[in-house]
């Protein structure tokens, strides 16, 4: 019954404290927010206690929640962000190695090779990245924020966020190829 | 953005990464956790009002001792004169006078008081326990004082002629007793950041002008009895800036800018008749500049809240120093040993609210040469308040 339910119906319920409804949101988003939160924390159980905390404050303001300004993953999606965020701000940003500053002349990886990559793997470059790198590259690249913002939600210029994602690009794609070329199993 | 970007983004934007079967009712049971936290939660300002309250309510009860540690504080008592004496009485048997009330603090105290005679009372040692000081055979009219009953002044004695009214005339005698009055060794709490500690300066001040005895008569005691009065040092008033640098998470270094004023008052007789003693109090004030550098490890650490502990050094710079507005010598230079611990409030990432208990050690110098609080205490405990800005966070 409540998986036929639509995101602003389930929100409704949920705001009204139906723990069945609850439940739905759970099952439906968890598992993405997870995903969310590994990709900015780059560790797993920091990111299930962020995608739970997430959770928990979203089911708290859900009343809030506007269907027409966009989907429930969305807003979702933006407090875990937002959590994500201010813990990795609250930790100091990672030393950054200064090989890193050498100039990007790794190839890009094509398609093909993209899509032998599996989902995994991505995850787990993009954890290794130091905290600063992995922020801006995550709401860059897949989330789509653009470099003022970035560099707003994260207190350092817009240039800055430009030269971090750099950086970022220049470290993944050396992993992408370590793996392409049969380094790294 | 580059193709490959667009892929990672494609791949990693829907992926649902593996959840263990049991993550929904590890869910429930910190959803749970978290209404109940909810439901104890209460403002912060609730927590806040009763802090300052009671810090406010250390500073008050430990800013002066109850009892003057070594001394006595004589409570004035009404007098009777009785200059119209009835001429159907014996002369030699005047009427009774008010009795002088004392507070023995320690027997010592009571020894320094004019030789009386026998007491039916006798005086105890008890702290804070009221003895009744015997009367004195009052001085009888002159034309009824024969030769061998006048007492023998010594020579060297200046003091003003007593009055035929004075209720109580201490015998006169060759060593001059002494009656100290040590009115404590003041508060052992500053606080640091201004609102607490400025409240105290001014209450120690206000209570000050009532403790000394300067312009006040005193009936019954002539002054030449109460020789050296020594006032409490206020409690210092600190106000700093300070600054915190993480060096690794947990681990990090305070430093900061302090300014510190030592208020201290001293009184002495400045004016002295008969009956009448003048005090004239003069206030030293010291102003000091010192860069604490403490190491402060984080225990715990949330969002908004984090607690440390740290020690480390502090050295005080003396800027100058006045009494009563005129510049005397300044003071050496102090050094104190600090430990530390504290609880900071984290309003933004860089700006933190600190409350932070101090205890330090003074270390003992010759070039230190004025008396101030921190002269008389090596050992101060401090509780400090105010904003820190965090660098490098």
């Amino acid at each position: 019954m409540y998986t036929d339910l639509d995101e602003q119906e389930l929100a409704r319920r949920c705001s009204q404290g139906d723990r069945l409804a609850e439940d739905e949101l759970y099952k439906r988003y968890a598992a993405r927010v997870y995903t969310l939160c590994r990709r900015y924390l780059g560790d797993d159980e920091e990111a299930k206690d962020l995608m739970q905390e997430s959770l928990i404050q979203a089911l708290d303001k859900i009343q809030t929640f506007n269907g027409s300004k966009g989907s429930l993953y969305v807003w979702i999606s933006r407090i875990a962000i937002n959590k994500a965020l201010n813990q990795i701000k609250r930790k100091r940003w990672q030393t950054v190695s200064l090989d890193a500053w050498a100039p990007d002349t790794i190839p890009e990886p094509t398609e093909a090779e993209m899509e032998t990559i599996p989902e995994e793997k991505l995850l787990e470059w993009i954890s290794k990245l130091p905290d600063l790198r992995r922020a801006v590259f995550n709401l860059y690249c897949i989330d789509g924020y653009s470099h003022r913002e970035i560099g707003k939600m994260l207190g350092i210029s817009e240039k800055g966020s430009a030269g971090v994602l750099a950086k970022a690009r220049k470290q993944l794609k050396e992993a992408i190829r370590r793996y392409l070329n049969g380094q790294e199993s | 953005m580059n193709k490959w970007e667009d892929i990672v983004k494609d791949k990693l934007g829907g992926y649902e990464s593996n959840l263990s079967e049991d993550s929904l009712a590890a869910f429930h049971a910190r959803r749970a956790s978290s209404d109940a936290t909810k439901a104890k939660r209460f403002p912060l300002v609730w927590a806040i009002v009763p802090a300052i309250a009671a810090g406010l309510a250390a500073v008050l009860f430990l800013r002066k001792p109850t009892v003057p540690k070594d001394g006595i504080q004589i409570i004035p008592q009404p007098v009777e004169t009785y200059s119209q004496v009835d001429e159907s009485l014996d002369t030699a048997t005047p009427p009774a006078t008010a009795p002088l009330i004392a507070q023995a603090i320690q027997t010592k105290a009571v020894r320094s008081m004019p030789k009386a005679e026998p007491s039916e009372e006798p005086a105890t040692t008890t702290v804070v326990e009221e003895i009744r000081i015997p009367e004195e055979t009052p001085i009888p009219e002159k034309d009824d004082i024969g030769p061998e009953d006048t007492p023998e002044e010594p020579a060297t004695d200046s003091r003003p002629a007593v009055p035929d009214s004075a209720p109580f005339v201490p015998q006169p005698s060759a060593e001059k007793p002494a009656v100290h009055f040590n009115l404590g060794t003041g508060g052992s709490i500053a606080a640091g950041g201004g609102l607490l500690a400025a409240l105290a300066t001014q209450l120690a001040r206000a209570d000050l002008r009532a403790l000394v005895p300067g312009n006040h008569a005193i009936d019954g005691i002539n002054s030449n009895d109460i020789l050296e009065i020594t006032l409490p040092h206020r409690m210092p008033l600190v106000i700093g800036l300070s600054l915190k640098f993480p060096v690794t998470e947990k681990i990090g270094v305070t430093t900061g800018l302090e300014y510190s004023l030592y208020s201290s008052s001293f009184s002495y007789p400045a004016e002295v008749q008969t009956q009448l003693v003048h005090y004239e109090v003069k206030t030293q004030l010291v102003h000091y500049l010192g860069v604490p550098v403490r190491l402060d490890w984080t225990f715990a650490s949330s969002r908004w809240i984090d607690a440390y502990l740290g020690a480390g050094v502090k050295g005080d710079l003396c800027l100058g120093a006045t009494l009563d507005g005129v510049a005397i010598g300044k003071d050496g230079p102090a050094f104190r040993l600090l430990g530390a611990g504290g609880i900071q409030f984290n309003a933004t990432r860089n700006l933190s609210l600190f409350l932070e208990p101090e205890i330090s050690w003074t270390v003992p110098s010759a070039r230190r040469v004025l008396s101030t609080y921190s002269s008389e205490h090596p050992w101060m405990f401090t509780v400090a308040t105010g904003v820190r800005i965090n660098l490098g966070k």
